[in-house]
């Protein structure tokens, strides 16, 4: 049984296609981070999915269930968190989870008992009975999230579960994401932050234009890439021209360019070979300062570290073009 | 065991009383709107009002039909808001991702909940006309015609306010078009003042007013206790407009209503 089963999905808004033939599973116990700049079919996505809007074309099926021909028992197999926690700022946190208990059908002898479980469990037992408009944002996401999971899902959506949190809240929100997910519930997590989807997922799925650009574990992807990422600058803030310069001076140099981001200095190539000698970064540093200092252009900074999963982004979804103001 | 469609409007039910209850002003501020009108338009048009009405009609029986007809009305028309609020700040979506086994339950909690408010805001009217004079005549038959009519004023305008919950994108949107009809519909309807007192062409274009329709067969059962559905309670270019007339053309309002905002809302929630 797959827990996300995504075949075909197309949808259109007017000329802008949003999603344009998307593929992709998830597995029980699994967590697949979505990545994709804003415009990328993402929310589009996650609301088909939570079946909020319907395809045009291609199907969606969680645990079996076609959302299509089925919504309302496929939304007994899915929770959802979205972007900003949808909570009842004029109920109780204990209120509010009575109140999801309902709504999810729980039977009356169980909600007391599962409302508790969820309270302890998300670390809400000393604010249990206080209004929610008074709770942190942290609270309150995890109060939403225990909402979400009233109902025991089987799939769990997350629209930037962290967005908005501190460090440690994070941290704690990740370990009991995962926890979750050793206990068999399946994770989709869209998500701008590359930390998070590296915590949190074993698979990533990148989208861009709607499509389905890269997929596979975070370290298959970042392998995929290269051995190395050189980032190298003429400036500290970046200048005209100082990209066309940086590519000259890497000429020759095995790999290619990352494309290029207007916002930062650093020119970034991704260094394919050799691929197992960890010093091989360093050596091309090196000779690509000494290349600069020849050619009149001394290098502002050079680093070298092994790609991430930003620069496998960088690489399959090329950067927003800047604000224009 | 209750069934699953029973929970789920139950417990929405719930909720909204929840609101009302934390965030009484709400509450209060819609008993206060009639309360105050009514008082001011007993203080000024009493007098002048009595000669017009005549022997054995005071104007606070006229116009007692008049304020709970405006409060059903009121509070009916805002219904939607808070629903439109759910909209705005996502809980609807939280709703709507919820395996409610229908979604009409998200409408007919609100519903409930109006009808529940409004009766009770009209409770309130009626104890305190009574204790400033005000007498019901119509008896017990009276009192089950006169909370028909409340009743479909409350479905018919419920309907109306969560169907355009559902077009509108903003609540301050709402807001706006919800004052700028209350005052129209009020004041072109015979909420205040005797139809007879208005201008010929405007008393037929009033008849078509549901508040109208609605506030007619009330005062009637308010005011006369020898009533019958066949009373004659207003002239019309077609001639006599008889109570079952005015239950009548409510009763088509409020289907007609109910059937826009069902498919309003199928195409919305769906």
């Amino acid at each position: 049984m797959t827990a996300l089963a995504v075949s075909g999905a197309r949808k259109s808004y007017g000329e802008v296609q949003a999603l344009d033939g998307v593929d992709f599973e998830i597995h029980p116990a699994e967590a697949v981070g979505l990545l994709g700049p804003n415009g990328s079919g993402k929310s589009t996505l996650l609301r088909s999915i939570t079946t909020l809007e319907r395809l045009d074309a291609g199907s969606i099926t969680i645990a079996d269930v076609d959302v299509a021909a089925a919504p309302a028992a496929a939304r007994g197999r899915l929770g959802y968190a979205g972007q900003e926690p949808a909570i009842d700022k004029v109920m109780t946190g204990r209120e509010f989870l009575r109140f999801q208990a309902g709504v999810v059908h729980l039977p009356k002898a169980e909600i007391a008992g599962r409302v508790t479980e969820m309270l302890e469990r998300l670390d809400l037992v000393e604010a249990a009975d206080r209004l929610c408009e008074g709770y942190s944002g942290g609270m309150k996401r995890r109060l939403d999230l225990a909402a979400s999971l009233m109902h025991r899902p089987l799939l769990l959506v997350l629209d930037e579960p962290s967005a908005g949190l501190d460090l440690d809240a994070r941290r704690r929100l990740w370990d009991f994401l995962s926890g979750l997910r050793a206990e068999g519930t399946a994770l989709l997590v869209a998500t701008h932050d590359f930390e998070e989807a590296d915590a949190l997922c074993n698979r990533v799925v990148l989208l861009s234009k709607g499509r389905v650009v890269d997929s596979g574990t975070p370290d298959d992807l970042r392998a995929g890439l290269g051995a190395f990422v050189i980032g190298a600058s003429l400036h500290e803030h970046p200048r005209a021209g100082d990209a066309d310069r940086l590519a000259t001076i890497f000429a020759g140099v095995p790999g290619r360019a990352l494309p290029p981001d207007p916002r930062r200095a650093e020119f970034d190539w991704v260094l394919t070979a050799p691929l197992d000698d960890p010093s091989a970064g360093e050596i091309w540093a090196g000779t690509l300062q000494e290349k600069a200092r020849k050619a009149g252009t001394p290098l502002f900074s050079v680093t070298v570290r092994r790609p991430g999963l930003q620069d496998v982004y960088r690489a399959a979804v090329a950067p927003p073009p800047p604000e224009e103001f | 065991m209750a069934s699953p469609f029973w929970q789920e409007t139950r417990v929405q039910t719930w909720r909204w009383f929840l609101h009302s209850r934390r965030r009484p002003v709400v509450v209060i501020s819609g008993l206060f709107q009639p309360v105050i009108w009514m008082t001011l338009f007993v203080l000024v048009f009493r007098g002048s009002m009595n000669e017009v009405l005549g022997a054995g009609v005071d104007y606070l029986d006229f116009v007692t039909p008049g304020a709970l007809l405006f409060t059903a009305f009121s509070a009916a028309l805002n219904a939607g808001v808070p629903v439109l609020f759910d909209r705005e700040l996502g809980f609807l979506d939280r709703l709507r991702a919820a395996p409610l086994v229908d979604r009409f339950s998200i409408v007919l909690s609100s519903a409930i909940h109006i009808a529940a408010m409004t009766l009770l805001q009209c409770g309130v009217i009626v104890i305190g006309t009574t204790v400033l004079g005000a007498r019901f005549q119509g008896g017990l038959l009276g009192a089950l015609v006169g909370l028909l009519s409340l009743g479909m004023v409350v479905l018919g305008f419920t309907a109306v306010s969560l169907g355009l919950a559902f077009q509108f994108r903003r609540h301050f949107e709402m807001i706006a078009v919800v004052m700028i009809v209350t005052l129209p519909l009020v004041f072109l309807s015979s909420a205040f003042a005797p139809l007879e007192r208005l201008p010929l062409v405007l008393q037929n274009l009033v008849l078509l007013n549901p508040v109208t329709l609605a506030i007619e067969p009330l005062r009637m059962v308010y005011t006369q206790p020898d009533w019958s559905l066949g009373t004659p309670v207003a002239d019309s270019v077609l001639g006599a407009v008889r109570a079952w007339h005015c239950l009548a053309g409510l009763a088509v309002f409020t289907v007609l209503m109910g059937l826009w905002s069902r498919k309003v809302l199928a195409k919305k929630l769906a």
